[in-house]
């Protein structure tokens, strides 16, 4: 079923149509917690609660607009909106990423997973490495596939910022991956 | 034995020598060029620059290997699967949200979410003890205020002549007084009492009764915001018009030039004299 079909159905108060949505868009806002929020346990709750905004925000969602980049938009605020509440707690930010945390990676053979689960591993350990502009420009145009024009209008700048940032950013990335591991690229299958 | 000719490694560190003296290294620029490189978008006089930049210097052509990697892995970490039960936890948790579609209910869970947010913060106690500084200014410290000079005099009366505190509370309150500044004038006076005809009503019955007011006035607001919270929204409405009454009659107990005559209520005994502008008369 198409997703503007979903949409509508949930609005006329299909539960099933909800569940639906969820189960579909569920992995990518999760993706999306853990890459602001890098911690699994954190990053489950935050995707709770970007459904929960989606839930109420969906009589406000303009069927013109592209449904996924307006997912992702209320996913980043309210990503935002948790690091500021830890940062108001005292709580730590940027704290390093677990050296054994399992990664979940959607289904793969056993080597193909293992190695997935390292390359993970490897990224957002590099990641963390960046600054926070650098790093949200590479979750957004990089890893959500977001276009310029996009991020242009969700971070309010200009699309030439946009564009020259989004490509230092993804040279720093490359240096800070070659930093934590001299080998990548070619370790990892490239 | 001389060598006469210069072999490549020679020349790139001529050329490295020569950039150091001149316009320093080529890398930076050779970063800002390697992510449009890797996805082909570079105009072609840049991309034949940088390539052959490539050719001569090591590091850069790791870090355009790394990008390369990064531009097939990092579009793989868009999606990450939850555990099994986090739909079920989604839709229990959403299931509790009541239809966004009744805008009216969302405001109140907005409202209510603004709420709770406002007090989990830490510095809420100070920020009450602001705002409770600020509405005793308002009250006893600002020109306009009705109550502006009582705390000054009735500070002064218990200063100097204590035993007329415990007289104050059964000087009668004469009819024109519609104000409390001005009662508290009179009571700072007793040796030359106004003119007007009294009111049997003292002072002190009026703040008795305006407290058991202000009591219940406080008992209907809770009672209010419990109700609205539990979504009762009748109950709570009802608890709203009962504090407007509450409000209303210590308005008129306390302001009212003629206030309504209640059933007097038994006072304590005390030892001072009752002194009412009949007994004077």
């Amino acid at each position: 079923m198409e997703t503007a079909e979903l949409l509508q159905r949930c609005r006329s108060g299909d539960s099933l149509a909800w569940e639906a949505l969820v189960r579909r868009y569920q992995a990518r806002v999760y993706g999306l917690a853990l890459s602001y929020v890098r911690n699994p346990e954190e990053a489950r709750d935050v995707a709770q609660e970007i459904f929960v905004r989606i839930y109420r925000k969906l009589s406000s969602f303009n069927d013109q607009e592209n449904f996924l980049p307006w997912l992702l938009r209320v996913g980043r605020n309210a990503c935002i909106d948790h690091l500021r509440r830890m940062k108001a707690r005292g709580s730590n930010v940027n704290s390093p990423i677990e050296e054994d945390m399992e990664w979940p990676a959607p289904g793969q053979s056993p080597e193909a997973e293992a190695s997935s689960g390292e390359c993970r591993q490897l990224v957002y350990a590099a990641l963390q490495r960046l600054s926070e502009t650098n790093r949200e420009m590479i979750i957004l145009k990089e890893i959500q596939g977001l276009k310029l024009e996009e991020i242009a209008s969700l971070l309010a700048l200009p699309l030439g910022t946009v564009k020259s940032r989004s490509n230092r950013a993804r040279t720093e990335l490359a240096r800070a991956v070659l930093a934590l591991d001299p080998a990548a690229g070619t370790t990892y299958g490239a | 034995m001389e060598r006469d000719t210069l072999d490549r490694g020679d020349f790139d560190d001529l050329t490295r020598r020569v950039l150091e003296q001149t316009s320093g290294s080529a890398c930076p620029s050779a970063h800002e060029r390697l992510a449009p490189l890797a996805d082909g978008m570079l105009p072609p006089g840049d991309d034949a620059l940088v390539r052959m930049h490539l050719t001569h210097c090591q590091e850069c052509a790791r870090v355009l290997e790394a990008v390369t990697w990064l531009t097939k892995v990092l579009p793989t970490l868009a999606e990450a699967e939850p555990d099994a039960a986090f739909t079920r936890d989604v839709m229990a948790v959403t299931a509790q949200v009541r239809s966004p579609f009744a805008s009216w209910t969302a405001w109140i869970g907005r409202a209510r979410d603004a709420a709770r947010a406002m007090l989990a913060r830490p510095r809420l106690p100070l920020e009450g003890a602001y705002i409770g500084a600020v509405v005793v200014w308002l009250l006893f410290g600002t020109s306009f205020s009705p109550l502006r000079d009582v705390p000054g005099q009735a500070a002064r009366l218990a200063r100097i002549n204590p035993a007329a505190v415990a007289q104050a509370a059964v000087v009668p309150i004469p009819r024109f007084l519609s104000n409390p500044a001005d009662s508290a004038r009179a009571l700072l006076s007793p040796e030359d009492p106004p003119t007007a005809q009294p009111e049997r009503l003292t002072w002190g019955d009026r703040l008795d009764r305006a407290g058991d007011r202000a009591l219940s006035l406080g008992r209907h607001g809770l009672r209010m915001t419990g109700e609205t919270f539990k979504g009762n929204f009748r109950e709570g409405g009802d608890h709203f018009r009962l504090m407007g009454d509450d409000a209303k009659a210590i308005w008129i107990i306390l302001g009212a030039p003629d206030p309504p005559v209640e059933p007097a209520r038994p006072r304590p005994t005390t030892t001072a004299p009752q002194r009412t502008l009949e007994k004077e008369a």
